[in-house]
């Protein structure tokens, strides 16, 4: 869980009677109408130049010595919570949210710490307003000094950034130059690619005619454009990650360096402290957004249609502790998913006639190619490279088995003459449309896998271009959550009487799809003209 | 309707608007300096007022008669320790109460040219010591953390933790676990035929008599390794599914068994060894232990303490419908 690090001191002194500034107004405002101080908060964090409210007293000093409490109750939970045995049963992180925002658009990031030194106090949106000066502070305050401290960021919600997320600029508007790009790609190597506040792959009509890219958007670019939609409909495709990639590799032939290397991982960002509770059935819905704890049960859906559950981040790790799954993180040998617990393992080679799918995987990957998130070496003359992916579906819990998979996917991402270019392939499975569900039951039914496993030979390959490849890994169709909800609310989307006016336009209306395919992203394999001179991990 | 774009009809709403915001959102007008009043031994009716109030204001229910007991109660003992803290003194020595009160008056006097003393001295005249509420936090802690510091000087004895441990085994205990190699018989590519397949397999093996590793090349690829470290009920259940889980604890052990349905197919499963479910060496968790216990020790000091002082100077309550003082229910 990480929390915004722009209002731990704030919250901390509005809920301690005593503390200087409880009896503000604005802490007023918190505790007697949390939907008005949702907004004002938000509101506050939104500036170019942010300044702490008045209660923080000068220079916001209040708040900081304030936000001293929740940050070492932060650690303090993170430690207990970590098993530090040998059964390496649960691992946590040390984390919070830096959560910078320039006019409504969202370029939040999460740092994660790979132990327990940390910093003093989390640098916030309030101390360094741009993501730049995250990163500086973070090197000098942390990976500098030379105890071990060590820190990862992580962009999310880049859907929400209004094509501002992977922009190779400046703050001063200056392109970047190869020292920003190293010092980005220092730090920045995992993206979070779909959380509850919606999917952030790629947008149809952002840079792409990939049809499954249609699959949990949001119909604005900033929340700006969600109170005032005509500013925008959230088409601007720098703000996917497919196209960052894209642009990743325009930068790395122009620069030498790629700002924009990325793996994946997907979040929940439900703020409920829930982060494994994303089943399309159990929705919980979103916390602190204004809503009195202990109200009423809401009727009606639990959470606004356009917003999900949220993913799930995997990794392949030697074992279940912070060292393992932080230099995993750092070697990008993750993968992310829209929920449910679908594994996928990927390695790319050089090596010709490359079978995997038989006995030993990983360890014939590992001896013959390079894991997901890793860099092909120098191409041979006359072969292209080959890709062994292979996934299972989500096992499922006692009485909810999980949805067969539909098929495996390589995205793949060049240039061309300078410029960017992508295409989709299937690898293995089943066609689209051989399977389905019944929105009204819920029910399942065609063909699909339990598990997959395929190795795809690129047939266009030019060694002399810079390109990517990604697995995506597609369920058969289910049931979105709204869809199980509307059903047991009794709204028949045939039936236009059986539920309130409004009910039933959110359930039965053509703007969001009552069934979705879930999915799994693997971290892209690079490859660069002559081999990539990959950094090793610290 | 052309007034409704004047200005001052905006300007008018917009006001109403704030007026009711405010009205609906803070009913009760909270005193610049809390409004504590300590002299008396007593919980007065608009500090039962003022609970009731910040309760409603941070749940958006108003409290039930036993969370509003409970809120009285602990008002109860804050007054206590608040009390016996003053009778010690602290609210004269403690430099983190004078530098609030400090803070308070030059923040009252502005730019006054008094010194810091008189400054002092003028807030103990006004009696801020007694009315604020930061003050009043501060003095509480003070003597919780004396309360605490002292039952935690002692040290915890092995017995202590042994005890400790005993009543409390759950957030120490390691579940079962078990470790196995297990062959894999996909659904995907056997279909109807998965399970003939795989008591054929088993009983191949039944006959030859052979090891754990003898089957390992006859199944089918699987995602996840062939032979495991030891996993629990609940770790298995990640990777083969509920059913699968649940049936390992009822294997044999150092024998082939199977077939065993998962999410993916059958198995053929060889337990090489079993961890039972058990409380761990109190060595590995001592520290934990020790904490827990130092802790618990440290609350029911803190009781006894409060206690005592209520049963020496009682603190009476006066509000509608839950008069009550300590003389009646101290016995």
């Amino acid at each position: 869980v990480t929390d915004h690090a722009e209002l731990l001191g704030e919250v901390h002194i509005c809920r301690t009677p005593g503390l200087p500034g409880f009896d503000s107004w604005t802490c007023r405002i918190y505790r007697g109408s949390p939907n008005i101080a949702y907004f004002l908060m938000n509101v506050r964090v939104s500036r170019a130049n942010p300044i702490r409210f008045a209660f923080c007293g000068a220079l916001g000093i209040y708040c900081l010595e304030a936000a001293l409490t929740p940050w070492t109750e932060i650690q303090l939970a993170a430690e207990a919570a970590y098993d530090r045995s040998s059964d390496c049963s649960f691992t946590t992180f040390v984390g919070y949210e830096w959560t910078g925002t320039q006019q409504s658009n969202n370029l939040h990031r999460n740092v994660i710490f790979r132990n327990d030194r940390t910093l003093d106090l989390p640098i916030s949106f309030y101390e360094q307003s741009r993501p730049e000066g995250l990163w500086r502070e973070l090197r000098e305050q942390c990976s500098q000094r030379g105890d071990g401290c060590e820190a990862l960021v992580i962009p999310h919600n880049s859907n929400l950034s209004n094509g501002l997320m992977f922009r190779p600029q400046n703050p001063d508007l200056s392109k970047y130059d190869a020292g920003d790009a190293a010092s980005r790609a220092e730090i920045e190597r995992l993206v979070e690619i779909m959380q509850h506040k919606g999917d952030s792959e790629c947008r149809l009509g952002a840079g792409t005619e990939d049809e499954l890219c249609g699959f949990e958007k949001l119909s604005f670019g900033n929340f700006a454009e969600r109170i005032i939609p005509f500013l925008g409909d959230g088409a601007d495709a720098a703000s996917f990650v497919r196209n960052g990639l894209k642009q990743g590799l325009e930068q790395h032939a122009k620069l030498g360096v790629n700002p924009f290397k990325l793996g994946f991982i997907a979040g929940t960002d439900t703020h409920v402290g829930t982060p494994g509770a994303v089943d399309e059935r159990r929705h919980v819905n979103h916390a602190g957004r204004g809503k009195a704890v202990l109200s009423e049960p809401p009727t009606g859906l639990q959470e606004d249609i356009e917003f999900n559950p949220g993913g799930l981040a995997g990794v392949w790790a030697e074992e279940n502790s912070r060292d393992a799954l932080f230099a995993a993180f750092w070697r990008r040998e993750v993968f992310g998913t829209s929920g449910p617990r679908i594994p996928v393992r990927v390695f790319g080679s050089f090596e010709k006639d490359w079978q995997l799918c038989g006995e030993d995987f990983a360890r014939r990957g590992y001896a013959e190619g390079v894991p997901m998130g890793g860099d092909l070496p120098a191409a041979p003359t006359d072969t292209p490279p080959a890709f062994a992916v292979q996934a299972a579906r989500d096992p499922g819990v006692r009485g909810a088995p999980g949805t067969r998979l539909q098929r495996i996917q390589i995205v793949k991402g060049w240039l061309e003459d300078g410029e960017a270019r992508e295409a989709v392939y299937d690898v293995v499975g089943h066609s689209a449309g051989e399977a389905s569900v019944d929105p009204n039951s819920c029910e399942r039914s065609g063909p699909g896998s339990d598990s997959l496993c395929g190795t795809w030979v690129d047939p266009d390959f030019d060694p002399g271009e810079h390109a990517f490849y990604y697995v995506r890994v597609l369920e058969n169709p289910s049931c979105r959550w709204s869809a199980h909800t509307c059903n047991k609310l009794g709204v028949a989307c045939s039936d236009r009487d059986s539920a309130g006016r409004d009910l039933f336009d959110v359930c039965c209306g053509s703007e969001h799809p009552r069934t979705i395919q879930e999915r799994a992203w693997a971290s892209p394999i690079w490859y660069t003209p002559g081999g990539s001179s990959a950094r090793a991990a610290p | 309707m052309t007034w409704l774009r004047r200005p001052i009809v905006h300007f008018i709403a917009l006001g109403g608007l704030l007026f009711a915001v405010k009205t609906v959102a803070f009913g009760v007008r909270a005193p610049l300096f809390g409004g504590v009043e300590t002299t008396a031994a007593v919980v007065s009716a608009e500090r039962v007022a003022e609970l009731r109030q910040d309760w409603l204001a941070r749940t958006g229910a108003p409290p039930d008669a036993t969370v509003l007991a409970a809120l009285i109660e602990r008002e109860r003992d804050d007054e206590a320790l608040v009390r016996e803290a003053r009778r010690r003194g602290v609210h004269e020595t403690d430099p983190v109460v004078q530098r609030r009160l400090l803070r308070n008056m030059q923040f009252l006097r502005g730019d006054s040219d008094r010194t810091p003393a008189e400054l002092l001295d003028e807030a103990y005249a006004l009696g801020f010591d007694r009315t604020d509420l930061v003050v009043r936090r501060r003095l509480i802690q003070k003597l919780t953390l004396d309360v605490f510091a002292e039952a935690r000087a002692e040290a915890v004895s092995e017995d202590e933790l042994r005890s400790y441990l005993q009543a409390h085994p759950e957030p120490f205990t390691r579940p079962a676990r078990a470790r196995l190699t297990h062959v894999f018989l996909s659904r995907d590519r056997r279909g109807d035929a998965v399970a003939s397949d795989a008591k054929a397999l088993l009983r191949r093996i039944e006959q030859a008599d052979a090891g754990p590793r003898s089957l390992l090349a006859l199944g089918d690829p699987f995602l996840f390794p062939r032979e495991l470290p030891p996993h629990s009920e609940q770790e298995l259940a990640k990777i083969f599914g509920p059913d699968f889980a649940e049936r390992v604890a009822d294997l044999p052990v150092g024998a082939w068994s199977g077939p065993v349905p998962s999410a993916y197919g059958l198995h053929l499963v060889w337990v090489h060894d079993r961890t039972p479910e058990q409380l761990p060496i109190l060595a590995r968790v001592r520290d934990r232990l020790r904490e827990a216990v130092l802790a618990e020790r440290s609350e029911r000091a803190l009781r006894a303490f409060v206690a005592a002082l209520r049963a020496r100077d009682p603190i009476r309550v006066e509000a509608a419908g839950v008069e009550a003082s300590d003389r009646e229910d101290a016995e």
